[in-house]
């Protein structure tokens, strides 16, 4: 210790292990000595403080908030919901286990999949939906932190102007050529009657000028129940315009439920010709500004690469 | 075209269109979109071991457990189909004889359409399992599972990826220049 400095220490060198090389400058009048190692405990760190220091995790991650409604996923049952889980799973055996049985051997079963899928939106569709959308980045490009697991079936599908039984449909991430998104679509969910919706179309990877904004394509507000129709059109549906060579665009049709009808008329866009710098759109500050009333609760997504269609956009809409 | 903005929260300089200039460093966020043009970067380096990490999205089919998943090179697991699930479940006889595994098939091809994920990689060359080993009798649980796959226009095979023009600085694939003279040759690198 620097601070053992006496007029008449001597040095010595003792044997120590043949780790320990420390030179001591002790009294050599003593013949056992205190050994000081290290700083002094005003001075010294703790073994907490070294293992914060010396660990190589990041800051604390942002946790990621909930911000629908909560998963229901048959773990938690009231009581009705687990006899009506029973009755079904009586059923069930009583089925007819022969006609089953044989079609299953002559391999002639199928499974109806738009009707088992439909069933099975509660739960299994929800992760579906939710894992899809995080792996296509959506909720972190429209949400940032914040994700959500959609309680609702929503359904778009885009008309075919010239074959109107020709529905081309929306799920999560499939491919639709722009051509075919030239007008409005038909959007179908299993809402409540007593509440209203929002609807949002927005564009997280078409901005031509800020690689962080949206584009707004189409907004639908306080729709009542589930007729579209009667909702109020705050911004006109504007085609889809991935621009060439840039790869799939995102196209992501958003719905969120509010009990009572909000004022979003701050949100109304132009009726004319659409101009892109005023359908600039953040998700995020939209969501933030009427957090407290409402809530995501309907995901759809596309994805659109460019073809002819796209050109025409450009020239004629835009 | 006047424009009145005086109640909208939309950014404050609104210009017309014809004024937009478009970004020089435009970014597409979508994390997918080079994977399906074949740009996107693959786990390489481990070319020597089993199983192969080159691929954006793997095929895997479980056929005792009966579900079938699509697995992203990062580990996570993109689309998952089981004939455990109750909604399918019920309209089988058992969740793991040959038609559950071909109505499998059917399930998880029309997830992988419906998610825009349709070109997989399916490791069929390193067969760990033994009832995928060579010799042995095909099994029709396998056979009809893929076979569904197929008749729903999946492809087990990922985009070729795309090969950028190399300008090489040394030709290594030209006759060997052991016996060379030291002079300074054209195909050398240019510095």
């Amino acid at each position: 210790m620097a601070t053992s400095l006496l007029k008449n220490t001597t040095l010595v060198l003792k044997r120590f292990n043949f780790c320990d090389q420390v030179l001591l400058l002790q009294n050599v009048r003593t013949a056992y000595t205190i050994r000081h190692r290290g700083l002094p405990p005003e001075l010294a760190k703790s073994w907490k403080q070294i293992k914060q220091e010396l660990s190589f995790c990041k800051e604390k991650e942002v946790l990621a908030v909930n911000i629908g409604f909560p998963l229901q996923d048959g773990t938690k049952m009231t009581r009705t919901e687990m006899r009506k889980r029973k009755q079904e799973k009586e059923e069930h055996s009583k089925r007819n286990e022969a006609e089953l049985e044989r079609k299953a051997r002559l391999q002639e079963l199928v499974v109806p999949i738009s009707v088992a899928q439909a069933e099975g939106f509660q739960g299994v569709g929800q992760r579906r939906i939710h894992r899809l959308a995080d792996h296509y980045g959506l909720f972190r490009d429209l949400f940032g932190e914040a994700y959500f697991y959609p309680s609702l079936d929503l359904r778009v599908g885009y008309v075919d102007g010239a074959d109107p039984e020709f529905i081309q449909p929306v799920y999560h991430g499939n491919q639709l050529p722009p051509a075919e998104t030239q007008s409005a679509p038909e959007v179908v969910y299993k809402g409540d009657a007593d509440k209203f919706y929002t609807l949002c179309m927005v564009a997280p990877d078409s901005h031509l000028e800020q690689n962080n904004k949206e584009y707004l394509h189409w907004m639908v507000a306080n729709i009542p129940g589930t007729s579209v129709s009667e909702g109020q059109v705050l911004c006109d549906y504007m085609p889809v315009f991935p621009v060439h060579g840039t790869g799939n665009h995102r196209y992501a049709f958003v719905l969120y439920q509010h009990d009572n009808v909000i004022d979003l008329s701050a949100e109304k866009r132009h009726q004319e010709r659409p101009n892109l710098s005023e359908r600039t759109f953040e998700t995020l500050e939209f969501y933030r500004r009427h957090q407290d009333a409402i809530t995501p609760v309907g995901l759809c997504f596309f994805q659109a690469e460019w073809d002819p269609s796209v050109r025409k956009t450009f020239h004629s809409v835009l | 075209m006047s424009l009145t903005v005086s109640r909208c929260y939309c950014d404050s300089q609104v210009k017309a269109n014809s004024d937009i200039k478009a970004n020089p460093l435009f970014e597409n966020r979508n994390p997918r979109a080079l994977e399906r043009m074949g740009i996107a970067r693959k786990v390489q380096g481990w070319k020597f071991q089993a199983p192969r990490k080159d691929f954006y999205h793997k095929l895997v089919y479980d056929k005792i457990k009966m579900t079938a998943y699509v697995v992203h090179s990062s580990g996570k697991i993109v689309i998952e189909a089981s004939t455990k699930e109750p909604a399918v479940l019920k309209y089988l006889y058992k969740h793991n004889d040959v038609s559950a595994s071909w109505n499998l098939g059917q399930l998880l091809a029309r997830r992988m359409l419906e998610s825009g994920i349709t070109e997989v990689f399916y490791d069929a060359e390193n067969k760990v399992t033994e009832y995928e080993a060579e010799g042995s009798k095909p099994s029709e649980k396998i056979e009809a599972f893929f076979s569904a796959l197929k008749d729903n226009a999946i492809k087990l095979s990922e985009p070729e990826p795309v090969k950028f023009e190399t300008v090489p600085g040394i030709n290594y694939e030209g006759y060997t220049r052991l016996g060379e003279r030291k002079r300074y040759q054209e195909d050398y690198q240019k510095l």
